[in-house]
Parts: C-alpha cells; structure tokens; sequence
C-alpha cells in the first residue's frame, strides 16, 4: 500500500487565509476578557451549551462562555486523551461524550491551553435541544462550582412542531428572562436584547454567506476551515466584532474565488461531511483527503448554524423558535432532506460520514441515511469510525484505507 | 393456586413474554401495544382498549439491528429493534415512545422507517419536572396521545374508563409495593421468595393485561401474608438475621439471575432504584382527582426520576441514601446498561452520596447480548464478603 506523502505545496503560503490572524486575535481578545472579568468581577460569567440561547446574555453584559468549543480546543491542542482519562479515575464511564469528560478534567486540574483554564461561572445555562448529555453534564458543573443552572428544555420534533411543545419553549424563554433578571439583580432590557437579536440574524447570514462561497467550483475553502472558522458565529453571536469578523472572511473568500486561489490545490473531487470534526486529527484528515485531489467542500456541522434564524418581529418567541428547531433536534428523516440539499448545493461527488462514538444524537441513524443517501442522490458513501477528541478510538490505518478505497470508487464511477 | 403455582406461572410469563402476551391478545382480541421505557402511561392505552406491552430487548447477540445502530448503543435499543427486524413483534399493533434518552430518540427515527407497524407515536414528555409551564406542557402531551390512540382505534377514552384503568394500576402498584415490603422485612428463617421472583413478579406486570397480575398477585401474596407475619409478634426477634443487606440502583435489570447471585453468596436483597423495580410502581395516581390526565401527569412528575430527567426538587442522591437507610442496606449494587448515558452520568455522584452514609457499592456494568455472568456472580460474591465483614 502507497505510503502518504506529506505532499509540499509551493503556493502554501498564497493558500493562508488573512483572517485566521484576525480570528486568533478575536478568540484571544475574547477569553482575556472573560478570564479578567473572573478575576475582578467585572461582568458575570455564563457557560452555555452550543445550542443554547446566548443572545439575551449579551443583552444582559453576560460573557458567555462554551465548554464544548474549549474541549475542541483540547482535542485540537491533543490534551483531551489525558483529561479523560482524569473523568474516568473520578468514575465517568469512558462510553460518555469526550467533550464532558474533557471539560470536566480540565474543571479539576485546571489544564488548558488558556492558563488556569476557562473561567469559572457564575451561572450555567443549558439546552437540551442538542441532546441529553448536555443536561447531565451541567448538572454535574452546577454541582461542582455550586452555581445555579437553567435548563430551556426543548421538546424533540418527530414530525412537526406542536402546538403544545412550542407554547412550552415560549413559556421557558420569559422564565430564563427572570433568571437572568434574578442572577445579573439587573432588569433585562428588551429593546437591547432587540438590538441584539437582529445583530445575531446578520451573523448568521453572514455565515451562510461564508459557507456559500464553497459552492464555487474550486471551493476557496475546505470544513476543515470552516471548522476553523466556525468559532465567533457560536460564542460571538449577536456582537458587533462577530459580524465585522465574517464580513472580512466573506470579502477574503470572494477575492480567492476571483484569484482562483482554492483549498485544494488541484480539486477534482467534491466531498460532504456530516458529525463533528475528529478535533485531534483535523490536519491528517484534510492533508489525507487532498493529497488525493479531494476536498471537503461543505459539511452538516457548520451548516447546522446557519440554519437557526431568528424572526425578528417578536425577538424573545423568534428564538425560542428557532432553539426549538436545531439540526440535532429534529428526526432523521428530516435531516436526510438536508443533506440531500447540501449534496446538491455543493455538487458533492461523495458522502463522508463521521460515526462519532461520543455524540449519539448525531450518529444513530447514520447507518440508515448512508443508504438512503447513496442510493437517492446516487453518491458513495464512506463511514468512519472515530470519536470528536478521544484519540484512543481512532485507528489511523483503517481509516486510510477505507478513505483510499472510496477515493477509488468515486473516481472510477466518474470515469 | 398456591404460592409455587403462582410464582412458576410469573416466571413463565418473564421467560417467554412474547408468548404470553400474544395469548392473552389472542383470547381477548385486543391491540398490544409495545413501549421502552416506564414513563409510558400504561392507563391511557388500557382505556383505549389496549395492551401495554414493555420491550425489554432479548439476552440473546444481535442478528439484524447491527446494520442500523452502532455498537455504542445501548443493548437494549439494540437487541430491542432486533426483535423487530426478526419479525417477533409481528403481532403488534405499534409502539410509543415516550422521551427518555438520544439512543430512544433516534432508535424511534429508526423503528419507524424499518419495522413498520400500523402505529407509531412518540410523547415527547418535558425534561423538565419542576416548572409549571413542564407541568401544563406535559398535561397537553398525554391529551394528544390520548387523542392520538383514540383516532387509531376509533374508541372514545371517557374519563370513566381512564379512571377505571387508574384503579387497576394502583392495585398492581400496591400489590408491588406490599410484596418489597413484605421481602424486606422477612428473617432468614422465613426464606418467602426469592430476589430473582420478585424481579419477575415487576416484570410480569409489564408483559401481561393488568387484570391478571392482579390476580395471580393476590394469590402469592395472600400465601406468602400467612407465611411471613410481618407484624406478628410471633417472630422469633432474637433470631438475629446476620446477612447483608443489599439494594440495586441503575437502569433495567435484564438478568434476574444476578439479584439470586448476591442471596446465593448469603446476602439478602432489600430494595432497589431500578427501572424494573421500585421506580416502576412507586408512587400511585390519586383516584380522587377527577382529571385522570392531570393526575396521571402528577405521578410522572412526583415519583422517584430516572437520570434521564431533570428536576432540581429531587435529588437522586438524597433519594438513595433514604431507601438504603429505610432498608438497612449495607452495600448497593449499581447495575447497569452499558452505554447508558443518563445513569453512568449520575453514577459517580451517587457513589459520593452513599459514601457520607459510608455504604459501600460495585458498578456492574452489563451488555444483554454479552452477559459475561460467570464474572459477574464472582465479583458479586466477593462484595457480598466484603460487606459481611464491615458488618
Ligand atoms: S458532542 Fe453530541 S453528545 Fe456531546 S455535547 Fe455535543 S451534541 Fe451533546
Ligand atoms: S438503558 Fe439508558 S441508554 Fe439505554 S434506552 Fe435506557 S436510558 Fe437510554
């Protein structure tokens, strides 16, 4: 079997994206200012899951704060495996999402790549409608640092939306206003929170944007950069410096497309992702797929945040709404209708699919739509088997060679 | 009947539930309808007419539902749907699938699409217990459930009929609830049954039409009343009882071989916080609410929660602590699903709370089509010895 061979690109350099500086210095500015405010008191400190409603924070002066990207960092940075390993000496079984037992490890020991690791809270706010392990996990923190949490629970939709679940998620909207109310002894403005709300809209339209431009035959970028990149839209959303951020990468990407500057140097494979990124081997992976002239061009994860707009007319039940309908909060059946429109919006030539041991909510089901997929939208599907940031469950040959003999089987149906 | 008859007639029943509901359909010509998971309000479908029947999976490898679900699904989701592509469930009318966890969640995307059965619903139940607006949500969601089983069979669920079905519930409840009673307080020398027969006497509710639990339970314990005198003087009190004292905690208990491991190495079992157990039956439908749902709703959210909940009012750890104080338990046993997310999640909390009380416990973890039982009664019998010696 052909041996990988870190293939050296002359234009690397051309290939380096302006904003990646830019966005280091936003990630940095932001996490300095929480770990200040940890100190002096200044703002108060919420961490929020992903999917969970962090504009009326910033309404309220509230800095946000997200253990699942600080464990993405950990995987990225390789100190997952070791902080894991830290949960499972306190007794979490190794079978729970990598990211908890990496944030919890990280609470304990206070190892991160930011020193002293993330700030603590002051309050916790959790939403379900990503899955249920986020309602276990801050229970455990709101144990742990002995602050109160609120949990907007959002009912799953098998179908469609009901009446009842919807009047429900509206319900706990106005009463996480009174916990916010009660926890910042500060009354929460609406107007403000206006503000907010439509700041947020435009981000996230700014961020369809950005992941638009992978349309373009070459794309200018590949999920691996999107990955990157897909940092301020989910801590950042509804600040001013978010959207500033993606207007510039927005203008970067169009001037690639027009220098004809893409991410593969010589694409001639389009591929769609679906499940969190494998954090801890995010190079291998994308130098893997390109030395085979394939690139990522879109994936269901990054698109997953652009799809939650808020309506704007009635801000506090537009994103109640739009809590409620998440990617991961819907039935498959639905999101196999999604993929089938990212296949193609971005002229996928191939399926690859991240059967991702920590995140059931995303991957059960998988198995299911690779055949749908593959026999509707008449795409090879590939299926690996890995986990977010616990390295233990990856096994670099396999992988390899399942992604070499899918590589094969695209290029020989295209021949 | 007497009480042998009565017990190897439930054991019957747990060995082959399939068999025996289908008989019971058979006979009554009435839909069964199957379900996952113990928040399903088994009244609702009763007074539609129907047969609730649990799913508990089968202990036996996965033949089908390997090429739908990972192997870091829960065995239960596994070898649940397994029985589905087997075409065992055949006789089905269809499931419902009340919210519990993301493997339950998905697997009903799953069973929908593959094991097609004239019916399928999910109540989505609230996370939540503790709010008004969970209360009124949850409320709303048993009215469309009602409704929805209502539409399927064409029947009408009168508020009658529902209170009927309450009543049958809660004397399967109470029976339940007298029959741990009547194990925990029972001496050594009274030996009235065993743990494995208890767990099948929870079980058996779950497999067959309410009506006839309740009379083969009347039966046992009516003979098991005689044999125990619980609140006789007549017991010989200074016959002390030497041997530990054990409770279960965890998820379901698909093996009951391992509650008679733990009596076979000289322990007694007292008690549990398990999903065929205690959390099955505690806490009963107040009959004298003449809103059946809201009542019904009111039991969801006031019994002992599964970790797949959340509800800030009660603390499962402060739970378990008085059900081993009440059962003067010395050790707990925590018994559970491999890749359940909820319970392992509350695993290691419990752990600490068990430790103020200084109770010691073992983590069982088990995998129902990979049992490895032989390892499990060795450590059983060990921690057994343990806790005789701390005695
Ligand atoms: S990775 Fe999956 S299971 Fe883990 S927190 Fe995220 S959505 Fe939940
Ligand atoms: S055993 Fe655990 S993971 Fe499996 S269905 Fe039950 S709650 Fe879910």
């Amino acid at each position: 079997m052909a041996v990988e061979k870190k293939v050296k690109d002359p234009e690397r350099e051309k290939r380096k994206f302006q904003s990646a500086k830019d966005m280091r210095e936003l990630m940095t500015a932001y996490y300095t200012e929480a770990k200040v405010a940890e100190v002096d008191g200044s703002k108060k400190i919420a961490w929020i899951t992903s999917g969970g409603p962090v504009e009326p924070l910033h309404a309220m002066d509230v800095i946000p704060i997200y253990p699942e990207n600080h464990s993405a960092m950990l995987g990225a940075s390789k100190m997952s495996v070791e902080l894991c390993e830290v949960a499972e000496e306190m007794g979490y079984s190794r079978d729970l999402c990598s990211y908890f037992r990496a944030d919890i490890g990280s609470a304990v020991t206070k190892k991160s790549p930011i020193p002293g690791a993330l700030p603590k809270p002051d309050f916790l706010v959790a939403s379900n409608n990503i899955c249920g392990t986020v309602t276990k996990w801050y229970e455990v923190l709101s144990r742990f640092f002995e602050v109160p949490l609120f949990l907007i629970d959002t009912p799953f939709i098998h179908g469609e939306v009901t009446k009842q679940s919807q009047r429900y998620v509206e319900a706990q909207m106005e009463e996480y206003i009174e916990f916010l109310e009660e926890n910042c002894n500060q009354k929460f403005d609406r107007d403000r929170f206006g503000e907010v709300a439509n700041m947020a809209v435009k981000g996230v339209a700014l961020w369809e944007d950005v992941l638009a431009t992978c349309e373009n035959k070459p794309s200018p970028m590949s999920c691996f950069d999107a990955f990157f990149f897909i940092g301020p839209i989910v801590t950042l959303r509804g600040t001013e410096k978010c959207n500033e951020f993606y207007k510039k990468l927005v203008s970067e990407l169009k001037e690639r497309i027009e220098n004809n500057i893409s991410a593969v140097p010589n694409e001639k494979i389009r591929l769609l992702w679906d499940n969190i990124p494998i954090w801890t081997r995010l190079r291998d992976r994308s130098e893997l797929f390109a030395s085979h002239n394939a690139c990522l061009v879109a994936d269901t994860y990054t698109n997953a945040w652009a799809r939650s707009k808020i309506n704007t007319d009635d801000p506090v039940k537009g994103l109640a709404n739009a809590l409620h309908n998440v990617y991961l909060n819907i039935d498959f059946q639905q999101m196999i209708e999604e993929v089938k429109v990212l296949v193609k919006r971005f002229s996928a030539d191939g399926f690859v699919i991240h059967s991702n041991r920590s995140c059931k909510p995303y991957s059960l089901g998988q198995f299911d739509m690779a055949k749908i997929i593959q026999e509707e939208m008449d795409i090879p599907t590939l299926i690996i088997e890995a986990d977010q940031t616990d390295d233990r469950v990856f096994s670099e040959e396999q992988t390899k060679t399942r992604v070499e003999a899918f590589i094969e089987t695209i290029t020989d149906k295209a021949s | 009947m007497g009480r042998e008859e009565a017990l190897k007639k439930i054991r019957d029943i747990v060995n082959d539930p399939v068999g025996s509901v289908k008989k019971f359909k058979d006979n009554e010509k009435k839909p069964v309808f199957s379900y996952f998971c113990t928040y399903t309000p088994e009244e609702i479908i009763h007074a539609a007419g129907g047969i609730p029947f649990r799913i508990m999976g089968e202990t036996k490898s996965v033949e089908r539902a390997d090429s739908h679900l990972q192997s870091y699904s829960c065995s239960l989701v596994r070898t649940g749907l397994d029985m589905a592509l087997l075409g065992r469930l055949d006789f089905i009318e269809g499931t419902v699938f009340p919210h519990t966890c993301d493997s339950i969640q998905r697997l009903s995307d799953i069973w929908k699409a593959n094991a097609k059965y004239p019916y399928h619903t999910d109540i989505v139940l609230p996370v939540k217990l503790n709010t008004k607006s969970a209360r009124n949500y949850l409320i709303e969601e048993l009215e469309a459930f009602k409704e929805s089983l209502e539409k399927h069979l064409s029947v009408k669920i009168t508020d009658e009929k529902l209170q009927e079905s309450i009543k049958l519930y809660n004397k399967m409840r109470e029976n339940l609830a007298r029959l741990y009673k009547i194990k925990r307080d029972a001496q050594k020398s009274q030996q009235l049954i065993l743990a494995s027969d208890v767990n099948n006497c929870v079980k058996a509710a779950m497999y067959i039409p309410v009506e006839e639990h309740n009379k083969l339970m009347d039966e046992l314990l009516d003979n098991l009343d005689e044999g125990s005198n619980i609140d006789d003087n007549n017991i010989d009190k200074n016959k002390s009882d030497d041997r530990p004292r054990v409770i279960f905690s965890g998820t379901l208990c698909v093996f009951p071989e391992i509650l008679d491991y733990v009596e076979e190495a000289g322990g007694v079992v007292v008690g549990d916080d398990m999903c065929t157990g205690y959390r099955y039956f505690a806490t009963k439908v107040d009959e004298s609410n003449n809103n059946p749902i809201d009542a019904i709703s009111d039991r969801i959210i006031k019994r002992p929660i599964c970790a797949a909940k959340h509800n800030p009012d009660f603390d499962r750890g402060s739970f378990l602590k008085g059900l081993s104080k009440d059962a003067n338990a010395d050790g707990v046993v925590f018994l559970l699903l491999k890749f359940c997310d909820p319970h392992s999640f509350d695993y290691p909390y419990l752990v600490e709370s068990l430790k103020e009380i200084e109770i010691p416990s073992i983590l069982i973890e088990a995998e129902m089509d990979n049992p490895a039982l032989g390892q499990v009664q060795t450590r059983i019998e060990a921690f057994v010895e343990m806790i005789r010696e701390n005695k």
